[in-house]
């Protein structure tokens, strides 16, 4: 039984493993945008090869909470982006290109300081 | 930023930093390489590609369409007519500059701390929508004292050398 149970716990701690190092990853993306407001909370990241993630949360003046999730699909024919799961909206050529930027910023800015590795 | 968790605590042989890091590499080149010909299709794609050493924190990809300008002039073109979907055309206070003179020099913040502020216009877009914002998309939600900031740091930056992680990180502390 023990056999049994030691690959899924290192598999499970492999996961996890993965899974916090996107946490920390976001936490560095959202970093790249400039100052928050206050009460804002701010992540990008990237989940995978064709997923990229803007997650947003502030209170508006009323206190009512906001959340806002903006994914980005990497698709073969081009990025396309959702918003709070509601269908797919082309990006216009300078938010395609500010994508771009973001994801290279994002990229030498995760290797520098999360992994310590020169890009 | 306390620690989600300790990689120096990870078992051995995991592999999940390499794993994370090979991932991440390869989601940045295909994502770079697909989005590519949506970005062609901007006007700006016809102005000379920014130099390497255009900024002094790594930000050489970026550049605003008044610094585009500025090349174009300076290399004596013509200068580019401006073109609605393809760039802000509200200033940070809200005043419209679609019909500013390409021929008279931008007072516009092209260096490091206001090329981060570019960036975030367009993606803070949905955001100001979403809290009950005006519909338009040319609206932008910065308050002038966080640009004043960003510029200031910006400027600084040129004279003391700073890295662009001291930049962010000065200006998030405000």
């Amino acid at each position: 039984m023990l056999g049994k149970s030691r690959p899924q716990n290192v598999n499970q701690v492999r996961a996890q493993a993965y899974r916090d190092l996107i946490r920390r990853e976001a936490k560095i993306g959202g970093t790249l945008f400039g100052t928050l407001p206050n009460g804002h909370r701010r992540e990008f990241f990237c989940l995978d090869k064709h997923t990229w993630v803007w997650h947003e949360e502030w209170s508006d003046k009323s206190g009512k909470h906001h959340i806002r999730n903006t994914r980005y699909d990497v698709r073969p024919t081009g990025v396309v982006k959702i918003q709070d799961g509601r269908g797919y909206q082309a990006l216009s050529p300078s938010e395609a290109r500010n994508l771009r930027d973001a994801v290279r910023l994002y990229y030498r800015k995760v290797m520098n300081d999360l992994y310590h590795q020169t890009v | 930023m306390k620690p989600l968790f300790n990689l120096e605590t990870l078992p051995a042989g995991l592999g999940v930093e390499s794993l994370r890091i090979g991932d991440l590499s390869e989601a940045m080149e295909y994502l770079c390489r697909v989005i590519e010909p949506q970005i062609q299709d901007a006007p700006l794609a016809q102005y000379p590609e920014p130099t390497s050493n255009n900024t002094a924190v790594g930000l050489a990809d970026v550049i605003s369409l008044d610094d585009a300008r500025r090349r174009v002039l300076a290399a004596g073109q013509p200068a580019p007519v401006d073109q609605p979907d393809t760039h802000n055309l509200m200033s940070k206070n809200g005043q419209s500059t679609a019909h500013q003179d390409p021929t008279q020099p931008s007072t516009e913040d092209t260096s490091p701390g206001a090329t981060i502020i570019n960036l975030a216009d367009h993606m803070q877009q949905p955001l100001h929508d979403a809290a009950g914002g005006s519909q338009s998309a040319q609206v932008i939600d910065f308050q002038q004292h966080q640009i004043d900031n960003a510029r200031r740091l910006a400027s600084n930056a040129a004279t003391e050398d700073m890295t662009f992680a001291e930049i962010l990180q000065k200006a998030q502390n405000g």
